[in-house]
């Protein structure tokens, strides 16, 4: 209960901190304009006009959430041991554990709020224009916000030994590989060796599935997902995020700072 | 007996561009509760990697740490852990009592009593009317106040002090020389780690040298010092080859220190008539401190390596000998002076002499002429 | 020193790069057994039980389909409001290299949420392990 309290506490600092950078409203800013703009498309009927806006502004969302998991996510670790701004609050009386999830909480928390302002002004819009509330796109915002998360763990655990290019570089590899589906991963079989192969095989049964998270075209069209789909995602994803704070706790509290 | 900090074979190695640097090797300390020890050495012995593995910031490669009966780093040691870093690491876009507020709620006190006792840090650091001010607007030592208010924002046990009076003025490092005493009359265990020898000399009760990352020395201060209330050294500058033949012919013992001034120990009944003796021959006591010698000549001594210790003999023998060249060169001018000023005032003497002589010379010659030619005339007056 | 590190971070991120525009996964494989299986079993169902209409016809399509399918769905126009999320009108196409299906989406796949499950069971037992060492080591 107090670590709880705790990582709390180190959350709601993060947030304050966090607030202040510029990006954020800059990110923010473009994606509100570019949904705002999706909904200028008016040389198509309303019926395409309302599936080419859902379809740019959820692809705008994801991309913005990305961008913005990546910036805030990147240096968070490093920096503070760099600037020894760390230091005040390893020497407290809290586990290096309850300092990282803190950290983790307070940066998702950022994320996912502004995520779901965009989630809503997507509603908004697609109440004014289709007089529909297509609620679905919550679920999507949900299910970016839990990719987010998964991205933004791996790179909290890749910062903690790698250098920044490198933990950038490693995250969209295990992004773009997650992504990737079936067919495309058979079709080139057996066009690489088998040693790479074998590598990229033993990677991909351990990352994250990303695509599993995303449900735009089921949400721009309107299809239903399968009954149970989006409960297991989510644990699914929620999985993901728990393992890899727990690796990068391990990690942190064996770190010399 | 309960010790504090109990370091056993404690070492730590860092592993940098592939080279293994020994930062620390098997430093074994004990340190009693309730006491203030000075912990000293010059820069890279391996002072702030030691604090760092007492505080659990980085991990022995070696030996054992405890603090304050707990594992270094844990949760429970640190609850009565206060530190203050060298150098302010905080977060400078929040003000000082929201910082505060933001550490006290991490060490579990109420929301009343943090507040109580953050009022009461910062009014004994001096911060109180700057509270509610962004830390960013801080001077350096204004930081260095603000750490001390948050190493004693939870009643700690133990106090671990970087540099404390680094970037304060004269009154700020009375102020916080003062708040350290009144803590250790408290019962407060102080880590003090300092540059200042003069500060940890008066401060400290125990003191521990460390030089390259093997601790050299750690004793009490009364041993270090042969603390002897009734001896005192005094120190003496000016005229110090005369006076230091002064005090051989009397067989006082006598001394020179790095800096070419004398030094010497005597009893207290002595000062009187050695200071008379100094002042009348054309000397000046620097100082008379109590006990033998000070803690910078031990550290120079304990710290100073062998090769540098007789490149620093060579230094001496040569600084004595340009002090003598010196010494002789200005007797020489000085007696040259002389003799020119004397040569002058026999060559004006001569001069004024001579300018007697022919003055004389003259008037005679002029008298002889008066009378001569008064001769000349009472002649003719007489054939007229 | 320098030189020699700066090289190995240069060549990591290049096989990175590599490897993730030309990603071979064999796993594609494994997921396209199951989803053959299943399509398999589907079949045997249907020919042992009676079937209603539109079984039937789902089935043929499997039979029929050795390829990889997909499923287009249209907007219906004609249902308003939550229902219209639920709505909708299959149509299935038969392609054979549509750009589309290299990036085929995960939840359109039967196997899945059998998938997530399995993953999420073996990551929260991982999890569960983890503290329940951790705990243990904490007490010795």
């Amino acid at each position: 209960m107090k670590n709880i309290k705790q990582a709390l506490i180190i959350a709601q600092l993060t947030i304050e901190e966090n607030i202040r950078k510029k990006i954020l409203y800059i990110l923010l800013f473009l994606s509100f304009a570019l949904i705002a703009f999706s909904a200028s498309f008016t040389s198509f009927d309303l019926g395409a006009q309302v599936t080419i806006m859902k379809d740019i502004s959820l692809s705008g969302i994801a991309l913005f959430g990305i961008v913005l998991t990546l910036s805030l996510f990147l240096n968070v670790i490093p920096k503070e041991i760099e600037t020894k701004t760390i230091y005040p609050f390893i020497t407290q009386p809290i586990t290096r554990g309850t300092y990282i999830t803190g950290k983790y909480i307070g940066l998702m928390s950022i994320i996912a709020v502004n995520l779901l302002i965009l989630g809503l002004e997507l509603m908004v819009v697609m109440k004014i224009y289709s007089d529909n509330w297509n609620v679905m796109i919550i679920n999507s915002i949900i299910l970016n916000i839990l990719q987010c998360g998964i991205i933004g763990g791996l790179m909290l655990l890749f910062s903690l030994f790698t250098s920044y290019p490198l933990t950038l570089s490693i995250t969209l590899f295990l992004y773009i590989l997650g992504g990737v589906s079936t067919p495309y991963i058979q079709y080139l079989q057996g066009r690489l060796p088998k040693v790479l192969l074998d590598f990229v095989v033993f990677i991909k049964l351990i990352i994250p599935k990303f695509d599993c998270f995303n449900i735009k075209d089921a949400v721009v069209h309107m299809n239903a997902l399968p009954q149970g789909y989006f409960a297991w995602a989510t644990i699914y994803g929620l999985a993901y995020v728990i393992i890899t704070v727990m690796i990068a706790t391990i990690l942190f509290e064996k770190k010399d700072l | 007996m309960e010790f504090v900090i109990e370091a056993e074979n404690l070492s730590k190695t860092y592993k940098t561009e592939g080279k293994k640097i020994l930062a620390l090797d098997n430093l074994n300390l004990k340190i009693e509760k309730g006491q203030i020890f000075g912990f000293i050495g010059p820069n890279g012995a391996g002072k702030t990697t030691s604090i760092k593995l007492f505080l659990g910031l980085i991990h022995p490669t070696s030996g054992t740490v405890k603090v304050l009966g707990k594992p270094a780093g844990s949760p429970e040691a640190m609850e009565k852990i206060g530190y203050l870093s060298e150098i302010a690491y905080y977060y400078k876009f929040l003000e000082a009592k929201n910082l505060l507020r933001y550490y006290a709620s991490l060490k579990s006190l109420s929301k009343e009593e943090a507040d109580k006792r953050i009022d009461l840090n910062l009014k004994l650091v001096g911060l109180y009317d700057r509270r509610n001010e962004k830390l960013k607007g801080y001077s350096k030592g204004m930081l260095q106040r603000f750490g001390i208010a948050l190493a004693l924002l939870g009643n700690p046990e133990l106090l671990i002090l970087d540099e404390p009076t680094s970037g304060l003025d004269p009154i700020g490092r009375k102020e916080v020389k003062d708040i350290i005493k009144r803590l250790r009359s408290k019962g407060i265990s102080i880590f003090l780690s300092s540059h200042n020898l003069s500060e940890v000399e008066r401060l400290c009760d125990s003191i521990g040298i460390i030089n390259k990352g093997k601790m050299i020395s750690n004793k009490k201060i009364s041993e270090f010092l042969s603390y002897d209330k009734n001896v005192y050294t005094m120190t003496i500058q000016d005229k110090e080859d005369k006076i230091a033949k002064l005090f051989k012919e009397k067989n006082i013992k006598i001394e020179q220190t790095e800096n070419l001034h004398l030094k010497t120990t005597l009893p207290s009944n002595d000062i009187p008539e050695i200071f008379k003796l100094v002042s009348d021959n054309g000397g000046v006591v620097v100082n008379t401190i109590p006990g033998y010698g000070d803690l910078e000549e031990i550290f120079f001594e304990l710290v100073a390596p062998k090769e540098d210790k007789e490149d620093k003999k060579d230094k001496d023998k040569k600084d004595k000998e340009d002090k003598k060249d010196k010494e002789d060169k200005k007797d020489k001018e000085d007696k040259k002076d002389k003799e020119d000023k004397k040569d002058k005032e026999d060559k004006k003497d001569k001069e004024n002499k001579k300018d007697k002589e022919d003055k004389k010379d003259k008037e005679d010659k002029k008298d002889k002429e008066d009378k001569k030619k008064k001769k000349n005339k009472k002649v003719k007056a007489k054939e007229n | 020193m320098f030189f020699s590190k700066y090289i190995k971070i240069m060549f990591i991120t290049l096989v990175l790069i590599f490897i993730s525009i030309n990603i071979p996964i064999v796993y594609a494989q494994d997921n396209t057994t199951e989803v053959q299986k299943e399509s398999i079993e589907s079949t045997d169902k249907s020919k042992t039980t009676e079937t209603s209409k539109e079984e039937t016809e789902e089935d043929e399509s499997d039979e029929n389909d050795s390829e990889h399918k997909h499923e287009h769905s249209h907007v219906n126009t004609d249902l308003t409001g939550e229902n219209a999320e639920f709505g909708r009108e299959e149509h299935h196409h038969d392609h054979e290299h549509d750009e589309c299906e290299y990036f085929h989406k995960a939840w359109r796949e039967p196997g899945t949420i059998d998938i997530m499950k399995k993953y999420s069971l073996i990551l929260f037992s991982l999890f569960g392990i983890i503290v329940i060492y951790r705990l243990i080591s904490k007490r010795n």
